[in-house]
């Protein structure tokens, strides 16, 4: 079962599944939610589980377990952001004729750098720990909770508790430094 | 950045982070010793472990992504090129505006020559699998076509046009102007009356489609607009043009542009819309359409919707709300939840509407409404007068569907939760252990096998129970056991199947009969409960022999069950034996320890001799419990608050029992409101009680409102808790405060009482108690009469030597005092001050007053040594105290609901 292969390591069995969840999650994003009413924000939960929902019923039966869905699509959301993040950037840095005032700026592009530097301090910390990348991972982009993050990697909720505190401390420091 | 460094730093703070001062830094000095780049890695990790500036922009991090999809949302309509201009010209049409963008592209309104008119037309957004829109814009214009009413928006023409950019579609249309139905009803100030005759013109459209074989799949107000007067009169162009009137008030369904055909179209719509694919705006989806299987699809969901809007016209509410929900909680909650229903939100919806809403928002489609046109003949039904043909939801439908979904809901038969609750645990503890096993598999390789076959094992345990109680839920189908089943018919029936069916299996066994005591013993069967429950420990003891968690929860759960059938002692030494293994656990369960505490707590203070003793063991349990910080604990700290306060009223410490009811009343509600618990209305009463009790009769009365306010809510008018409650009400109304507002509380219990109960009942003799001395206080005592002698000759007959009717006597008697009828009324008052006075409860204002007149009476018929005497003894009493003698639940009639309970509050679980 791919559950269990993920369970155990065996990253390809996630990477198999990643351009499915990827491209559900995109079109969701672009799709569906051009024409909310207000009242109706978006938010990464939202379109995980939504996408969860669509992708349970593919034929072939591959998404048994939820927690592994969920594993997958934070990795998918974290690229489908960073993409994003990283496109926008360019194009305010690519001069566009409008000009905003600072504070506005400011609060703009805040969001935008700390999802790329985000994005990058993941890449380190992926090489040195993956498993603190992948609590990372799913906390941030797929809004999951602790408790339900130590449910997916099969560890207790204390363990989870202690990686997140010292990867937040560590994430803080970085941030700081950058 | 080194993988070694990177842990070696992580694992020093982890280590050290939850140190502080001194001891921090030796460990600290231990850990790193000369190494002072990692000493000053690990420093710079702490100053940011816990709320300071970085680490709060990282904890901003998990609003980011929100932030950033929803740009992403935003932009992604510039992926596809659209033509930023308006186009001047499509078919005959001259293009004068854009109105919007529907789910399939542009639309504009546009000027038709000939016929001369304003039309709406839709514009197929070139982009996508091209063949396959092509392919469902034709499908659209050719089910509208088919479709005429006017109550749905007309299409005129589909057409097709080659253009620089390629192919363009359009659908050309009525033009609709006005506002979606809710802001009309809204705008225009609809009544109740009004919005039902729109919302069955809405039905009477939707009919239509239905008639022709066309769902709408995504019903809505959005979707539903309504033309007010003066944009009626604008909605066509030119005088000699051919108008199509719209009368002001008629509603327009628009959209049909997901609807597919129910009959040979299956197929094509199939493909078109995508298995799986969720269609519609959530709020207004019905179960079905949530689930995403487009073959469970029918009219009926239409009717769901349709539903769906009726509540929202009437409440200004969804009956679901899924603000701030995860789309997959939404779809669990469609699915699964009970709809709000009307009457909670207005009290004034409560009857026929509330059953007709819920009657169209039914979960399985076969018991809904099975056209929009029995909807709207229910409410035309409804606006006549006559009765509907929905009719309310069957008692045992209820109970059926409420263990179908495992859930607690209050105001149900608590019985039937716990037989619920407790498989649910069962289970709970079964998949826990499978759990584990799993885990142990992985942990130890070479014995990978055998764990998995254990868990498998455990597994199918748990699927035993399941499977049993569902046996027992199978059984008692109410077809086949009438309108009336019991669930205790059906719980009898399977139990004698226990064997049978788990025989083999004993710790599934044990786990349903711990169930099935739980539930025996919410029915009042303590006895049965009791055998039960010990078959169930016996089994528990064999299984797993010497001090383990289960075998405590099972000593605990079995307190309450052995108390309650009579068996006290034995319920004291199970509690205490469960206190002992709380404390013999490794580590000690704490949680079941305060829990052994104020279950003994509650035995010991029932008896006078060991009341001290339970007092304090119950505030050594809410003293444990206040520290535990679970939600759990908490509400057990509530309850044994509440305990506590009943046992110091006995005691008649009654300023400590305020205090500590009024504790409980506040850890209730720090859990907010949608946490109801079943004492929480309890200590509510409590406090009004106890204030009563103290004289402080305007602080008193709005617990009391309070309690009956969340009795009502929650339990809804009729539940005998409530009318309790608000007779409790009447009566303090009627001692303390307003007796006017006492006549009109009683007279509301007596029409409930006179409904439900058997004639005879002491409860309705209780309430005619009442109101007639309410009548006699404010001096109707012709009115008061009737209603006095009539419960003067219930309690006469059925408990005359009861301390309670010695009241009854002394009120009937001074109502005939006051009458003029002297002979009637000198014996009762005589028998009833004499009855009173042997119980030394006499020292009352009823007391005083009906004594009074009964000297008067004495002495004019010439006795006068009787009246001297009674007269000094009389007046020889203290002072009245307080007012007890009135208030205190003992001394009312009996089964008043007055708190604090009198009962020990023995818990059931953890």
């Amino acid at each position: 079962m791919l559950l269990h292969a993920m369970r155990d390591g065996d990253s390809s069995a996630a990477g198999r599944l990643l351009p499915l969840v990827y491209a559900e999650l995109r079109a969701l994003a672009s799709r569906r939610l051009r024409d909310q009413r207000v009242g109706h924000t978006l938010q990464p939960t939202a379109l995980v589980h939504e996408a969860f929902l669509k992708l349970v019923h593919q034929p072939d039966g591959a998404w048994n377990d939820r927690a592994h869905f969920f594993a997958v699509a934070a990795s998918a959301m974290r690229s489908i952001l960073a993409d994003h993040a990283r496109r926008r950037a360019a194009a305010k840095r690519g001069g566009g004729s409008e000009r905003i005032g600072l504070d506005e700026a400011a609060v703009g592009t805040s969001t935008e750098y700390d999802v790329l530097q985000i994005d990058e301090l993941l890449q380190q910390l992926a090489q040195v720990d993956p498993m603190k990348h992948k609590i990372v991972e799913m906390r941030f982009f797929a809004g999951m909770t602790l408790e339900e993050i130590a449910d997916v990697l099969s560890v207790s909720k204390t363990t989870i508790e202690s990686e997140w505190r010292a990867t937040r401390a560590w994430l803080a420091v970085k941030l700081k430094d950058a | 950045m080194s993988a070694e460094r990177f842990q070696a730093a992580m694992k020093v703070f982890q280590e050290v982070c939850d140190l502080r001062g001194d001891a921090r830094d030796a460990a600290l000095e231990r850990a790193c010793g000369s190494d002072a780049e990692l000493r000053a890695e690990v420093e710079a990790l702490l100053q940011q472990d816990g709320g300071q500036t970085q680490a709060l922009r990282v904890d901003a991090m998990i609003d980011a992504p929100q932030r950033l999809a929803a740009e992403i949302a935003d932009d992604s309509g510039s992926d596809i090129p659209t033509d930023p201009t308006l186009p001047k010209q499509i078919g005959q049409y001259r293009i004068l505006r854009r109105i919007g963008e529907g789910g399939m592209g542009m639309v504009y309104e546009a000027r038709q020559q000939s016929p001369r008119r304003t039309v709406a037309i839709k514009v197929l957004r070139p982009s996508g699998n091209w063949s396959s829109l092509q392919k469902r814009f034709e499908h659209e214009a050719y089910i509208l076509g088919r479709l005429q009413h006017p109550g749905i928006a007309q299409i005129y023409e589909a057409g097709r046009e080659n253009t620089a950019s390629g192919d363009r579609l359009y659908l050309v249309m009525e033009l609709v102007r006005g506002r979606d139905v809710m802001r009309y009803c809204e705008t225009q100030s609809l009544s109740v009356r009004q919005r039902i005759e729109l919302f069955i013109r809405i039905c009477d459209a939707v009919q239509h489609a239905h008639q022709k074989a066309v769902i709408h799949r995504d019903l809505k107000p959005a979707n539903i607009l309504v033309a007010s007067d003066e944009s009626a009169l604008r909605t066509m162009g030119g005088s000699s043009a051919p108008t199509r009137i719209i009368a002001p008030g008629q509603p327009k369904i628009l959209d049909f542009g997901v609807a597919r055909l129910t009959d040979s179209d299956l197929q094509v719509t199939t493909v078109q819309t995508g298995v799986g694919q969720l269609i519609g705006t959530l709020p207004y989806m019905s179960p079905e359409q949530v689930v995403g299987d487009p073959a469970e699809v029918d009219t009926r969901a239409d009717v769901y919707s349709l539903g769906v809007i009726l509540h929202e016209l009437l409440t200004g509410q969804l009956p679901h709300d899924l603000r701030n929900r995860s789309m997959l909680e939404a779809a669990r909650i469609i699915r699964e939840e009970t709809p709000a229903r009307l009457s909670t939100v207005n009290r004034a919806l409560r009857g026929d509407l509330d059953t007709i809403v819920g009657k169209a928002l039914e979960k399985e489609k076969q018991r809904r409404y099975q056209s929009a046109a029995e909807l709207a003949s229910d409410l035309r039904s409804y606006l006549d007068g006559a009765p509907i043909a929905a009719r309310r939801d069957s008692r045992w439908y209820v109970v059926q569907k409420t263990l179908r979904r495992y859930q607690l809901v209050a105001g149900l038969a608590a019985g039937l939760l716990v037989l619920a609750i407790g498989s649910a645990i069962a289970m709970g503890v079964l998949y826990q252990r499978a759990n584990a096993a799993a885990q142990a598999a992985k942990l130890e390789a070479k014995r990978a096998g055998e764990a998995e076959a254990y868990a498998k094992q455990q597994m199918k345990r748990a699927e035993g129970v399941s499977s049993f109680m569902q046996h027992v839920l199978h059984s008692a189908d109410a077809r086949a056991m009438g309108r009336d089943a019991k669930i205790i018919d059906a719980l009898n029936y399977a139990t004698g199947k226990i064997d049978e069916l788990l025989g083999k299996e004993p710790e599934s066994k044990a786990a349903a009969l711990f169930a099935l005591s739980q539930t025996y013993a919410d029915f009042g069967e303590y006895e049965r409960a009791a055998g039960y429950v010990k078959e169930a420990l016996r089994l528990q003891r064999e299984l797993q022999p010497g001090v383990t968690d289960r075998t405590a929860n099972v000593l605990l759960n079995m307190t309450p069950i052995l108390s309650n059938a009579g068996q006290r002692q034995l319920a004291i030494e199970a509690s205490e034996e469960g206190l002992r293994m709380a404390r013999e656990l490794t580590p000690p369960n704490r949680e079941y320890e305060a829990w052994a505490l104020s279950n003994l707590g509650a035995l010991y203070a029932d008896s006078p001799e060991t009341i001290d003793r339970g007092e304090e063991y119950l505030r050594k349990s809410l003293e444990m419990r206040e520290t535990i910080s679970n939600d759990d604990s908490r509400l057990s700290a509530a309850t044994a608050a509440n305990t506590l306060a009943s046992l110091l009223y006995r005691k008649r410490k009654y300023e400590e029992a305020e205090a500590y009811a009024l504790r409980s009343v506040e850890l209730f509600e720090a859990f907010g409101r949608d946490q109801f618990h079943p004492i929480y209305p309890v200590a509510l009463n409590s406090v009004g009680t106890l204030r009563a009790e103290l004289g402080k009769f305007d602080a008193a009365r709005p617990y009391l409102e309070k309690s009956l306010k969340v009795l009502d809510e929650k339990y809804g008018r009729e539940h005998p808790q409530t009318m309790n409650a608000l007779v409790g009400l009447a009566q303090f109304e009627r001692v303390h405060g307003d007796p006017n507002r006492a006549e009109v509380l009683y007279r509301e219990a007596l029409q409930y009482r006179e409904r439900v109960g058997p004639p005879n009942h002491p409860q309705l003799s209780q309430v005619k108690t009442g109101l007639g001395a309410t009548l006699l206080k404010l001096k109707r005592f012709q009115d008061a009469e009737p209603l006095l002698r009539e419960a003067y000759e219930v309690r006469m007959a059925s408990a005359p030597r009861e301390f309670t009717t010695s009241l009854t006597k002394m009120q009937y008697g001074l109502c005939l005092y006051h009458l003029g009828r002297r002979d009637d009324a000198l014996p009762i008052l005589q028998s009833g001050v004499e009855q009173a006075r042997a119980a030394e409860r006499h020292n009352t204002f009823l007391g005083h007053e009906a004594a009074d007149a009964l000297i008067e009476l004495m002495e004019q018929r010439g006795e006068k040594d009787y009246a001297a005497e009674l007269k000094a003894h009389m007046r020889s009493l203290p002072p009245i105290p307080g007012t007890n003698a009135v208030s205190v639940p003992a001394a009312s009639a009996p089964a008043s609901a007055s708190a604090p309970a009198s009962a020990p509050i023995l818990e059931k679980a953890p």
